[in-house]
């Protein structure tokens, strides 16, 4: 009878492999680390002494991948089996892993940013124009805890299982901005800076599932009595390989059906729009105070655009009852349809950091930061998501400097951030990660956080003064 | 780039840490990962199965209840309207009607008047003619005189006739006396006979005249006659002058002449004759019309003389007028037949008979003699055959109607189906509601055919006579009237309802003679109700349902993965009888059972308590559970099921119990699974079965 299990675990979950279909960028990571990314120009960033004529970035890439509730340990201890075997858990260690969804949901998430170019040039008083092309991969999905209770300890008579508070979204888009950056006239010791980004968006692929008020209860006699209301919404590039489109019947759907996938740097795009980053810096002293307000803009989704929607209830009193299971089937699955185009806000962030250098002589070898980020995308949006950042970081040995510093945020708890660079005086090398702890206690580790960059650049000394 | 020592330091000791902290690394990043296994305690809902008697009625029109929630069997047909159209005939009318001459009348031969003078009626003295004398008494001698008849005729039978003898005396003389009287007589000498003697009582003054009359009855009279005279006479009182051609004058006439036979000449005339058809039908028709129907008549003649007659019937009309039948016969036609059509007449004022005229003009001989006979006339059969009618209002005679037969189709799989065995039901009532759109009743005299699925005839069932009043009337056949036996061992001959009902006979049209109207399109309609309270004797009765269980073939395989099975079945009674139960899951393709729950016996579920208000206040339920953890290897049976079949069969089949609104009996199977969940095989292409 094990099979009457599946039939009901895969209607929950079917709609979540449907998507999951539709979204092989789910190995492409976004990771949008803003607490450090200083890359654009909009973005608040610790000025440096001058500012180097032109300035270059090759390939840089910046990655935050993770979850809430299952660490190497975890890893280690299930799914690395046993003389070639899996591991067989008893009711303990289920119970143990049950236990390490506090938050009562998991939540798995990944940001990555992969600049394919980046480049300023300093136009002295007149500023700094840039030139930036990026692809960003961003996902985050949470599951409740009553899918992985289902899933490791079934289900008796009495219970009740609420998927309500399902959530997935994924995004991949590649922007190709112009910056400009610039210093305004000084007054009173007051100094500030602004910048802005403008951007084309091309979008290559778009999930957003939500569970609304799905879920399902055991009564007395195994009968159970479910609801099923979510919806998911998606487009994605055709390089995709994935068809859903039923090329006989034009404005049809068919089960997808998953083809070749074209591997090109340029993939065709599924939507387009546009977006504009705002920076401003103000600084007195060793005092400054920077807002930035990133990811203003939208994507308008037109190609391989479908909505899925499930909106029923069911009673299963009988297995046996074709009827009954045809009907709990179409609750499930739902009823999808071809939308002509939707909108997507692209993540937003907006930070605000507060910054101070202590050392009155050498002020660029110390600078404390404390900054507050909110992401807006995704489960996020609806959580407490304001990050908390404590920063500081200098120059030592005048050609290198450091950063480190604690993160904290509600899902993902508090992480220590550290990293280090060196610059020449054509190259700066850099890099930081959130995981240095995992180097030496690699059990605890539940995400990576990686960020590499390698600036060109000319004689910054040769640069002006800003 | 210039690096100091001290920089160098630190240097040497990040890298030192950054080596340290690599070193340290364990992550085993090559291992290919396990999913692991676990087992996880799932319950299933196996089988739900209710027979909930309202939810059948919900489904199933043929099911209703009574007001007390008594469950019952209802099966309503219309049947076909049964059109009087050409059911409404009159009897047959036929009657011969003949007209003879003997109610004629002939015109009498004129008699001639004859002049007997002095000298040859034997007076004594004839030297006394011519002379005045004073006469004495005398006595006029008997002396027979020839009439001179005229030949119009040969010879009368005559059957009756007033023969009138005028005397006028003419004679100086008074005849007869006071104490006698004169006799004159009329002979026949051809025949030799006298055919009347006139007596004139009294004296017959010289100059007077008087008048006898006799009647003559059955005699021939040919046309040689003559007559005599005997008389007294007084004598005259003074001198007259006696003139031997003076003269005595006797005039006969002839009236009143009915004749059986006569060698005559006929005259032109007519002959008239009005009389009644008596009808076997007593209806008082105070106006019909007829759709269709012929008056034949077949007419007669017997003289030997033409005829043209009318015939009217006054109570027959056409467009508004009296049916007159014109008819014109030749001397001694015989068997002249006629044929009208009487579609669209009219009957008015028929009360049991039918009046008619008939006015004949009977062509003479034109001068000849012809040999007459009073029998002789005109004879007419006339009938009105199969006469339709459209319309007819009165008082119609009771009247016997064949009906077409009604069909009743019967769905016989609605009741049955659901039980097995034998079901004796405990009342009953069919109710024929009949709709007499006419205001006429009826009484219906009829017996129910019945015949089963093969279409062959079972068995019938004479129903009471019931009366049809206008304008509906319902025929109850019901306990009281035996059609409950009879159902119910029509129910046991059928296995089932019978699949139709004939309803054959006659209905008696007016059958109390009470004034009304009824038309060709008035007709018998209606329907036909069955109501069968659903009181069930239950004896082998039972309750059978089997459901599905596909079980995924590469599942059947993987029965290691169930660790543990334990079935379990509930069931709750809501009749007021005891049940058992029991299910086995079976192998459908070689109907091997495989496991049985219980493993022996069945489950007793005591009868409920009679539920209140029929279950509408109160439903109580028995209830009765039972489990079953399975061994391995009846765990592997049971994936290897893949039907359920459930048993309800009735405890005690002594018991007779009513089946009410509400009650269910409702059966519930689940199973709970401790399943080990091995990913390998949910990516394994899982089937779902159902």
């Amino acid at each position: 009878m094990k099979i009457k299990v599946l039939i009901l675990v895969t209607a929950f979950t079917f709609a979540m492999a449907n998507a999951q279909q539709t979204l092989t960028l789910g190995e492409s990571l976004f990771n949008r680390p803003v607490n450090m990314n200083n890359y654009t120009l909009a973005t608040m960033s610790v000025p440096m002494e001058s500012q180097p004529l032109f300035n270059a970035m090759l390939f840089p890439v910046s990655l935050d991948m993770g979850n809430n509730f299952a660490d190497y340990e975890l890893y280690e201890q299930f799914f690395l089996g046993k003389n070639g075997e899996g591991v067989t858990l008893t009711k303990d260690d289920c119970q143990s892993l049950l236990d390490r969804l506090e938050s009562g949901f998991a939540y798995l998430n990944s940001y990555i940013t992969m600049t394919l170019f980046w480049g300023q040039y300093n136009l002295g008083k007149h500023g700094v124009v840039g030139l930036d092309i990026s692809d960003q991969y961003c996902t985050a999905v949470k599951l409740p805890d009553d899918l992985f209770e289902l899933g490791l300890e079934g289900y008796s008579q009495g219970d009740t299982f609420s998927f309500k508070e399902a959530q997935a979204d994924a995004i991949f888009y590649r922007r190709i901005g112009l910056s400009y950056q610039r210093t305004l006239p000084g007054y009173k010791g007051w100094q500030s800076t602004t910048g802005l980004s403008l951007y084309r968006v091309s979008g290559f692929g778009h999930l957003s599932a939500r569970g609304n008020d799905t879920g399902f209860s055991v009564g007395e006699k195994s009968v159970f009595i479910g609801r099923s209301n979510w919806i998911i919404r998606r487009a994605y590039t055709s390089a995709l390989g994935l068809n859903e489109l039923d090329a006989a019947n034009p404005g049809q759907t068919i089960y997808p059906e998953i083809g070749a996938v074209n591997t090109t740097f340029f993939p065709e795009a599924a939507g387009g729009g546009w977006g504009m980053d705002l920076g401003l810096a103000v600084r007195k002293g060793r005092w400054a105070v920077a807002l930035a307000l990133t990811g203003i803009g939208s994507i308008q989704w037109n190609s391989n655009a479908l909505e899925t929607r499930s909106n029923g209830q069911f009673e299963l009193t009988a297995v046996s009852d074709s009827t009954q299971l045809e009907a709990v089937q179409e609750a499930m699955t739902g009823e999808t349809i071809i939308l002509d185009r939707y909108s997507t806000a692209l993540p937003m962030v907006f930070s605000v950091q507060a910054t101070y250098q202590p050392l009155k002589k050498h002020p660029e070898r110390l600078t404390l930061s404390l900054g507050l980020t909110r992401l807006s995308f995704g489960p996020a949006s609806n959580e407490n998501a304001w990050t908390t950042a404590l920063f500081a970081n200098g120059r030592v040995f005048k050609h290198w400097f450091w950063r480190s510093g604690f993160t904290r945020e509600s899902i993902m708890g508090t992480r220590w951030h550290a990293g280090a660079g060196v610059t020449t005086k054509y190259v700066d090398a850099m890099i930081q990660s959130g995981s240095w702890v995992h180097l030496f206690r690699q059990s605890t580790m539940k995400r990576i956080t990686l960020s590499l960059g390698l600036v060109f650049h000319t004689d910054s000394k040769k640069g002006d003064k800003r | 780039m210039i690096i100091n020592d001290k920089q160098k330091r630190i240097i040497y000791l990040l890298i030192l840490a950054l080596g340290g902290g690599l070193l340290n690394c364990t992550y085993d990043l090559s291992q290919k990962p396990q999913v692991p296994v676990w087992s996880i305690l799932v319950t299933l809902p196996l089988v739900d199965d209710s027979w909930l008697l309202e939810e059948m009625v919900e489904d199933d029109s043929s099911f209703s209840f009574t007001p007390e929630g008594l469950m019952c069997y209802t099966y309503q047909e219309s049947f076909d309207p049964v059109i009087f159209g050409d059911k409404l005939k009159l009897y047959p009318i036929e009657e011969s009607i003949s007209i003879t001459l003997d109610s004629v009348s002939i015109t009498p031969p004129e008699m001639p008047v004859k002049k007997i003078v002095l000298k040859d009626l034997n007076y004594p003295f004839p030297e006394h003619f011519n002379s005045y004398i004073d006469v004495e008494p005398f006595n006029i001698t008997q002396t027979q005189q020839a009439l001179d008849v005229p030949d119009n005729f040969k010879e009368i039978n005559i059957k009756s006739a007033k023969l009138l003898l005028d005397v006028i005396n003419g004679l100086p003389i008074p005849l007869g006396s006071e104490t006698d009287t004169m006799k004159v007589i009329l002979l026949d000498l051809k025949n030799k006979k006298q055919i009347g003697l006139f007596k004139f009582p009294g004296l017959l003054q010289p100059g007077d005249s008087t008048t006898y009359q006799i009647e003559l009855h059955d005699i021939l009279i040919s046309n040689e006659l003559a007559f005599g005279i005997q008389a007294e006479s007084p004598g005259s009182e003074h001198s007259v002058l006696l003139d031997p051609n003076a003269f005595l004058e006797v005039r006969p006439v002839i009236t009143d002449l009915v004749v059986h036979h006569a060698v005559a000449q006929i005259p032109d005339q007519d002959i008239e004759q009005t009389g009644q058809i008596d009808m076997e039908n007593q209806s008082h028709i105070v106006a019909a019309s007829i759709q269709s129907g012929q008056l034949v008549c077949k007419v007669t003649n017997t003289t030997p003389l033409g005829i043209h007659g009318k015939v009217s019937l006054s109570q027959l009309h056409v467009n508004g007028q009296p049916f007159v039948i014109d008819v014109s016969l030749g001397a001694n036609e015989v068997d002249k037949l006629l044929t009208w059509d009487l579609a669209d007449f009219q009957i008015l004022e028929l009360n049991g008979q039918l009046n008619y005229s008939i006015k004949g003009e009977l062509t003479g001989s034109t001068g000849a003699l012809v040999r007459i006979e009073s029998t002789q006339g005109m004879s007419m059969d006339i009938a009105l055959e199969e006469l339709v009618l459209n319309y007819v209002k009165g008082n119609i005679e009771p009247t016997l109607i064949e009906l077409d037969p009604i069909e009743i189709s019967l769905n016989g799989d609605d009741l049955g189906m659901e039980f097995e065995g034998d079901v004796v039901f405990e009342s009953i009532d069919l109710a024929i509601n009949v709709a007499n759109s006419s205001d006429i009743p009826f009484l219906l005299n009829a017996q129910l055919s019945v015949y089963d699925k093969d279409n062959s005839f079972v068995s019938s069932y004479r129903m009471p006579e019931s009366l049809i009043s206008p304008p509906q009337s319902t025929i109850h056949l019901t306990k009281e009237n035996g059609f409950l036996d009879y159902f119910n061992q029509l129910f046991s001959q059928c296995g089932g309802l019978p699949s139709r009902i004939e309803m054959v006979g006659q209905a008696m049209l007016n059958p109390y003679s009470i004034e009304g109207e009824i038309d060709a399109s008035d007709s018998l309609s209606g329907q036909i109700t069955l109501n069968l309270p659903m009181s069930i004797a239950a004896m082998d009765l039972s309750l059978t349902d089997s459901t599905a269980l596909d079980i995924n073939a590469d599942l059947r395989e993987k029965t290691d993965l169930l660790s543990a099975v334990q079935l379990f079945a509930e069931v709750r009674n809501e009749l007021p009888i005891a049940i058992h139960f029991y299910a086995i899951i079976i192998d459908s393709l070689t109907h091997t059972p495989l496991i049985r729950l219980p493993q022996t016996g069945m489950i007793t579920v005591n009868a409920a308590p009679a539920p209140v208000n029929g279950g509408a206040e109160s439903k109580p339920s028995t209830l009765s559970c039972i489990e079953l953890a399975l061994s391995k290897s009846e765990i592997a049976n049971f994936m290897k099921g893949n039907k359920v079949i459930t048993f309800l069969t009735v405890a005690d089949n002594a018991q007779t119990s009513p089946l009410y609104r509400y009650c269910e009996v409702a059966v519930r199977c689940w199973a709970e699974i401790e399943s080990t969940v091995d990913m390998d095989v949910i990516s394994g292409n899982v089937k779902e079965g159902n």
